[in-house]
């Protein structure tokens, strides 16, 4: 009788353990983003928690826990071992390495069959940066490309009437306009290469310069790169050498898109930046009566590249459909047009048509409207995605940045970058 | 006193010493509350530790490989050109960076040591401050304390027509600019000088007077004899951490270079050994390497302090009190 007793006790524990999963309790999904918190109701990692909120409010059976203000170093950690987080912010060129190694689930039927998702509601060029070998293993949240902010005055007075339109005018252009002070100090920079950073991507892309050959195999070291990076260290030259040309980077770098920005200030006649900085820079202007086209205007590159923020789904899920769920929904047309207003209402580029669209009608800057008209007709190109591509961009960082700082020749820097990008894809092959 | 050990004879007459019940339950109870700490050691220490051995000779990239690579983790490590450049970056900060610290801090904490001047506590208070400011501000504000043309000790230096080179830009520069904020923050050392200066005798100091001895012979004879305990843990303590060199070089070389996740800085000039194991670890996913970059520095760090306690063992005297 005893042992009987103890016997339903236990089996009553169990039950009682066991009835809230027995139950048809909510599935949770869990999201990370990489926005920085913010009090201001209208910034990004607010909209993505009202996205969210929304959600719970109308579903029952999966609920979002969305948690902002994460890093790459956080997911990276927790997803080798857990399903947690489900879904996750990163930058569009870790998707590839992480896809090669089994990390993030193969999203291409999901993409593919989802007739409510819409994929060809994206920008075309978009799916390149998603996709590896024809498989999406990523889905666009942000679309970005780069244009150049410039002084028309400082221009003129260096006899250019024109913006250059090759790379070749932009070169003479940035060296007519580049001034050194008798002590060999900047007086006024024409264009600064590696200013606000080193970008790997941006002027390959601008001379028409490919990464990988026609089978898609590594090539670094060819003349359409080595004319890219001639172009950098001929400005980087003319600026005074390595040293004076990063000390007036680092100088500036705090002064982007505010009224002390060298473009706007005269100190520059040219210089490089990211589509989202395209509306404070020009309400800046603004604070500074300049007038559009006359003391400050904004143009494309002749190529231009494509990059963007990505989220990518962890292959240990447990829930894959609910989390492919929440992922169309965060990324769908209603919440992309909803995030496509930015943060203070400056307008965010989405990679969804129909959110560009809608810029169109919003209280936004004329460049940013003109901004998401351009993404939406442009040619635009992006590196080259494979499961290397990470190794293959830190090795583009590194031995270029010795070429610049004059430690290493430039047929050396590239060939260091081949040998190490082609061990990279013989490591993940 | 009743002893706690039992001498028990065996029947062929032999002796064998055995623990008493009290001892062995006070033994038990012993290691229960050292329990916590124990169980602690050997989950977050040990275990780690011994894992990070075994992934040093796999090729685990943190997802789906974890081969058994034997040794070729340590015979890439010798071929990569960039692991000897990390490590000259390392050492350099360590060798320099160490006494230069060292010599500041007790610097310091001799003049703070002063009994007969008002105000010594506001003035500890003050020194200590910069320890308190979280690393990421301080590598920020130093961003501008360095600049090469606006900033404030170049300023300073072109009051004396001495022209300032580009801290942050120039590769020959950006280590020392490095260096001169970690001596900024040299409050916890100071603190440490302070109490240790605190605890030499005063009598020492009297007698010495009494005997004709001025206050450079004082320190030399007296102050620093008397200190070397703490100097030398000192300089093991900050060896070992400037080995570890990390988040400043993270935060100056990430807004000197601008270039994509854990840059080294202009010319590679701030790559620094933990800096280079971090992109291999978590931005190219080589752990396994990663691994044997830490066991190497491991090994490095158990070297260089032996040598430091080898050499400090005649210097070093422990007889004060």
């Amino acid at each position: 009788m005893k042992k009987l007793f103890c016997l339903l006790l236990a089996l009553t524990m169990v039950m009682s353990l066991a009835a809230p999963v027995m139950a048809d309790d909510p599935v949770t999904v869990t999201v990370w983003t990489f926005q920085a918190e913010s009090e201001e109701p209208t910034a990004e990692s607010n909209r993505f928690l009202k996205l969210a909120e929304d959600w719970n409010a109308e579903h029952d059976d999966i609920k979002i826990e969305l948690v902002n203000a994460k890093t790459y170093d956080n997911v990276i950690t927790a997803i080798p071992t857990s399903g947690t987080p489900d879904i996750f912010q990163m930058n569009w060129e870790y998707a590839p390495g992480l896809a090669a190694r089994g990390a993030i689930l193969d999203l291409t039927d999901y993409v593919e069959n989802d007739a409510e998702f819409d994929k060809d509601d994206f920008l075309p060029a978009i799916w390149n940066l998603c996709s590896v070998d024809g498989h999406i293993y990523s889905i666009p949240f942000t679309a970005s490309t780069t244009y150049i902010l410039y002084n028309p005055k400082v221009m003129a007075a260096h006899n250019w009437d024109h913006f250059p339109e090759t790379m070749e005018e932009m070169l003479q252009c940035a060296l007519d306009c580049t001034e050194l002070n008798e002590d060999g100090t900047i007086k006024t920079v024409g264009l600064h290469p590696t200013f606000p950073w080193h970008d790997t991507v941006l002027w390959p892309v601008a001379f028409g310069a490919d990464w990988v050959d026609e089978e898609g195999n590594v090539n670094f070291n060819n003349d359409g790169i080595k004319e890219a990076y001639s172009f950098q260290m001929q400005l980087i030259e003319a600026l005074g050498g390595y040293n004076q040309a990063t000390a007036w980077g680092t100088d500036y770098y705090s002064t982007r898109c505010t009224t002390t920005d060298p473009v706007l200030t005269g100190e520059a006649a040219m210089r490089f930046n990211g589509d989202a900085g395209l509306a404070g820079f020009e309400e800046s202007a603004d604070q500074l009566d300049l007038v559009y086209g006359e003391d400050y205007a904004i143009a494309p590159l002749p190529t231009n590249m494509l990059t963007g923020g990505v989220f990518a789904i962890n292959a240990k899920t447990e829930n894959p459909d609910a989390a492919w769920q929440v992922m169309a929904y965060l990324n769908g047309k209603d919440a992309m047009a909803y995030r496509a207003e930015g943060g203070y209402g400056r307008g965010n580029f989405m990679p969804r048509i129909s959110a560009l669209q809608a810029l169109e009608d919003m209280d936004v800057t004329e460049s940013v409207k003109t901004a998401a008209a351009m993404l939406q007709s442009a040619e635009l190109r992006s590196f080259p995605m494979s499961g290397y591509v990470s190794e293959y961009l830190t090795a583009i960082s590194t031995y270029m940045g010795e070429y610049f700082a004059g430690n290493l020749s430039l047929d050396d820097a590239c060939a260091e970058v081949q040998a190490e990008a082609e061990a990279a894809a013989a490591d993940i092959s | 006193m009743k002893s706690n050990v039992i001498v028990e004879r065996a029947p062929d007459g032999s002796a064998r010493l055995s623990v008493s019940a009290r001892q062995r339950r006070f033994n038990r109870i012993g290691l229960m509350f050292a329990s916590p700490w124990i169980i602690g050691f050997l989950c977050f220490t040990i275990v780690p530790v011994g894992m990070a051995i075994y992934y040093s000779f796999t090729n685990y990239d943190l997802f789906s490989r974890q081969d058994w690579v034997w040794f070729q983790n340590y015979v890439d490590i010798f071929h990569d050109r960039y692991i000897w450049k990390s490590l000259g970056n390392t050492m350099y900060v360590t060798l320099i960076g160490t006494p230069l610290g060292q010599v500041v801090a007790l610097a310091l904490a001799l003049l703070l040591n002063q009994r007969r001047i008002k105000g010594i506590p506001v003035f500890r208070t003050l020194f200590y401050l910069p320890t308190l400011v979280p690393i990421v501000a301080s590598s920020m504000l130093f961003m501008w304390v360095l600049n090469g043309n606006h900033g404030l000790l170049n300023t300073v230096l072109g009051w004396f027509g001495i022209p300032g080179p580009y801290w942050l830009s120039d590769p020959k520069f950006t280590k020392m600019a490095l260096i001169i904020m970690d001596v900024w923050r040299c409050g916890t050392g100071m603190i440490i000088y302070l109490a240790a200066l605190r605890s030499v005798p005063e009598t020492f100091y009297e007698a010495a007077e009494l005997d004709g001895a001025g206050p450079v012979r004082r320190f030399f004879s007296i102050t620093l004899p008397c200190i070397s305990p703490t100097i030398e843990f000192q300089v093991v303590m900050s060896m070992i951490s400037h080995f570890q060199y990390f988040t400043q070089a993270y935060v100056f070389a990430s807004l000197t270079d601008m270039s994509n996740g854990a840059g080294g800085g202009p010319g590679n000039s701030m790559l620094f050994y933990c800096l280079y194991l971090y992109r291999k670890a978590f931005l190219q996913y080589k752990m396994g390497y990663a691994s044997a970059m830490a066991v190497l520095l491991a090994i490095i760090v158990i070297v260089a302090t032996a040598i430091v306690m080898y050499f400090s063992e005649k210097s070093v005297n422990y007889d004060v009190e």
